[in-house]
């Protein structure tokens, strides 16, 4: 394990009223306001994918190689460098990108029959479709990792993936989330009895980091530094709040902070954009998917942008609880 | 740079589900491969074959009725790791304890059972609020969260739905967490329900065998699917030391790759596995002689088989024919997220023991190959162990290969 610093040096951003930061920025500081169910005729406005081939892959999918090329561009990561490259990570930390096509395919299995089912389709159905399409379509070579952390997938996938790059498995990682909400998520979060995520929109949001030494060798411009980077379970009769105060406590060993970006649906019924807690006094809380709108998996991608976009000089938190009791929480500065 | 051991186990699989009944029937070469009875065989075409666990309702906590099997399997083995180690749960106290579970299909039958109870074709956009709710169980991080939760474990713990190379993945992700000093315990492996779109999907892309799983074997003619649950106590060695925990083997490391060739489909010149294979040797800081025994993913596919025998040439080269190559999926079928991880407990006890079991069904290596595979068929084999490297690939391209050995045998250098 090397002590190199750990940097953001690349972003994306994808939601029903525009792709890219520009529109985050507007959504965020400008506080403009898209309906969660705006259409959208593309999730790969830029065109990366070109358009053959596209019918067979699944919707997050597509969304998540958008946010994978956007991260990859505005890091300056030229299409020579990370083709057949064994050095670039790919992580997808999105929840239920597959659900919508695993629902499809079960249906036509169970109604139509198994010889009936397209086995084109078959690839969809899993929850490593995102980024082994993106490995497959940019010939990445390198780690390969999704995982699936509800609400804190987001910073669980970052979590991963700045383990491999403080280990040296990879030079450069791309994190992304991107779930598509269909009408079958819209049963998922009614089941949660999540009314907040019941208005969720189909958001996505995507970091490259590296090591700084590796950032320097690309003369990438580092958007923030991550400090440190911590998570936990509810335990017994712990709430929340208690894990949320656990991990502010633990980051708390790393550097002081007062900002405190939260994200996830374990505590989306918190009222406002700058929600105040009894016990969580000397903290300033920021809540961005009341404005951004809800997302799922996407939801700590979001509060982290948010962060990174934050004027202090003093390091924020980014904390992503999810509904089960799972979180995770990083310091950026 | 800390050593991480492993120093429990357990085993939910077709060949029983617990770690002895496991291991002796490999040693013995029994097979787990019967006929499938877990769907109608009738909507399948030909004489269909699974790898299904035994499991009585008896079997399932009161209070995770409702969940995924993937979940019972899960806790089960995490129940029978923990237990082996010594490692008393739920853990009283606060904690750092990490759980780390790969799968495939996740909480996949949870979507299958919404669909056998509620669905009504009458009434297509209807569900009510009671099929929402078991619908809701489906959510991935379930798989995890529910059997820390059961355990009392209040660390980190995630689902890394890797495909069939997930067990591997958990196992080398947990390895990284404890040098990272994030915790000194994690319980890491995979686990897989049996599931209509799982089985479909193989059935559909024409994987599957009708006869019988034959790794490496010239006349394979697919894999079998099954399903099942591993998990190993990953515990940082100083940990394991204080508290006089009986050591089985050592992580020493893992490479991770991605093919980027196909969907469905490997690699067929294996450079996907040789790379892995490659950085888990660099990261184990090994060479490829010191490999003394090879877990091969080793499907039983024609399409697998041979670009894994092409990456061990690239690695092994001519030595390749006198390493030992283990295809356990002739007797286990291939378990899915879990196959790794079960395959990673085999490979411990060969470690322990001295003994590799055999490769069932395989009767002649394909002589295609670069170089010919000692698959050791038919009988189980006595002989020194130091090293062991083991391989999983998923579907998707991802790939990783980890590296096991023998505690005391690692410790002697470093003595020295």
């Amino acid at each position: 394990m090397n002590n190199q610093k750990i940097v953001v040096i690349g972003q994306g951003f994808s939601a029903p009223g525009g792709t890219g930061m520009e529109h985050f920025q507007r959504a965020w500081l400008e506080r403009e306001i898209v309906p969660p169910s705006a259409p959208r005729e593309t999730y790969d406005p830029h065109g990366y994918l070109g358009k053959v081939g596209l019918k067979f892959i699944g919707k997050s999918t597509v969304m998540y190689c958008n946010l994978a090329y956007q991260c990859l561009e505005s890091a300056g990561i030229a299409a020579n460098t990370y083709t057949e490259s064994q050095n670039i990570g790919l992580y997808d930390g999105s929840e239920l990108a597959n659900l919508e096509e695993a629902w499809l395919f079960d249906l036509s299995a169970k109604v139509e029959g198994a010889d009936y089912v397209s086995p084109m389709k078959a690839p969809n159905t899993l929850a490593n479709a995102s980024a082994s399409f993106m490995g497959l379509k940019s010939k990445m070579f390198g780690a390969n990792v999704s995982v699936t952390g509800g609400s804190a997938g987001f910073l669980q996938a970052l979590d991963i993936a700045t383990l491999h790059l403080q280990f040296g498995l990879v030079d450069y990682a791309v994190v992304a989330a991107s779930d598509v909400v269909s009408r079958y998520h819209q049963i998922v979060f009614r089941g949660m009895q999540s009314a907040s995520l019941l208005d969720s929109s189909s958001i996505g949001v995507g970091l490259t980091l590296a090591s700084e030494q590796m950032a320097q060798a690309i003369d990438a411009q580092p958007l923030c530094e991550i400090l440190a980077l911590v998570s936990a379970q509810a335990i017994q009769q712990e709430t929340s709040l208690d894990v949320l105060d656990r991990l502010l406590k633990e980051l708390s060993v790393f550097s002081r902070f007062e900002d405190v970006f939260l994200a996830g649906s374990g505590i989306v019924d918190f009222p406002a954009t700058n929600a105040s807690f009894p016990g969580f006094e000397g903290y300033n809380f920021h809540y961005p998917e009341s404005q951004i709108g809800h997302a799922d998996s996407a939801s700590g991608g979001i509060a982290f942008l948010a962060a990174m976009l934050q004027n202090s000089n003093l390091p924020r938190a980014v904390v992503a609880i999810d509904q089960i009791g799972y979180a995770v929480a990083v310091l950026i500065s | 740079m800390k050593r991480i051991v492993i120093t429990g186990m357990g085993v939910v699989s077709p060949l029983g589900n617990d770690l002895s009944s496991f291991w002796d029937a490999l040693v013995r070469g029994e097979s787990g491969v019967r006929h499938l009875s877990k769907l109608p065989s009738t909507n399948y075409k030909g004489n269909m074959l699974a790898a299904e666990v035994d499991w009585p309702d008896s079997n399932v906590p009161a209070n995770l009725q409702e969940e995924s099997n993937a979940v019972h399997y899960a806790l089960q083995a995490a129940q029978q790791a923990l237990d082996h180690a010594g490692l008393a749960y739920p853990v009283a106290h606060k904690n750092a304890y990490a759980l780390i579970v790969g799968t495939t299909s996740g909480n996949q039958d949870i979507l299958e059972r919404t669909l056998d109870r509620y669905y009504d074709p009458e009434a297509e956009h209807e569900f009510s609020d009671e099929a929402a709710t078991l619908f809701a169980r489906m959510r991935p991080i379930r798989l995890s969260a529910l059997v820390a939760k059961a355990l009392n474990f209040g660390g980190l713990n995630m689902v890394i739905p890797t495909a069939c190379a997930a067990g591997n993945y958990a196992i080398g992700t947990a390895y990284s967490m404890i040098q990272a000093g994030r915790t000194s315990v994690v319980v890491a492996g995979g686990a897989d329900a049996f599931t209509r779109s799982c089985y479909t999907i193989f059935y559909r892309l024409g994987g599957m065998t009708h006869q019988d799983c034959r790794p490496f074997d010239q006349n394979r003619s697919g894999m079998v699917v099954g399903e099942g649950a591993g998990m190993l106590v990953l515990e940082d060695l100083e940990h394991a030391l204080a508290r006089g925990a009986r050591i089985y083997a050592e992580v020493k490391g893992y490479g991770l790759s991605c093919d980027a060739y196909h969907r469905v489909a490997p690699d067929p010149e294996g450079e996907g596995a040789a790379r892995a294979i490659r950085k888990a040797l660099y990261s184990s800081n090994l060479k490829p002689q010191d490999i003394d025994l090879i877990s091969a993913h080793g499907t039983g596919t024609p399409a697998n088989d041979v670009q894994e025998a092409k990456a061990l040439a690239k690695i092994f080269g001519e030595n390749l024919p006198t390493i030992p190559v283990s295809g356990l999926k002739s007797m286990l079928g291939h378990c899915m997220g879990a196959a790794s991880a079960l395959e990673a407990i085999a490979a411990t006890m060969s470690l322990n023991t001295q003994i590799s079991p055999p490769t069932k069904n395989t009767e002649q290596v394909d002589p295609d190959f670069p170089y010919a595979l000692d698959v050791m068929p038919g009988e189980a084999r006595q002989q020194n162990f130091s090293h062991v490297l083991s391989n999983a690939f998923g579907f998707g391209g991802n790939i990783c290969s980890v590296v096991l050995a023998n505690y005391s045998s690692t410790l002697q250098p470093e003595a020295a």
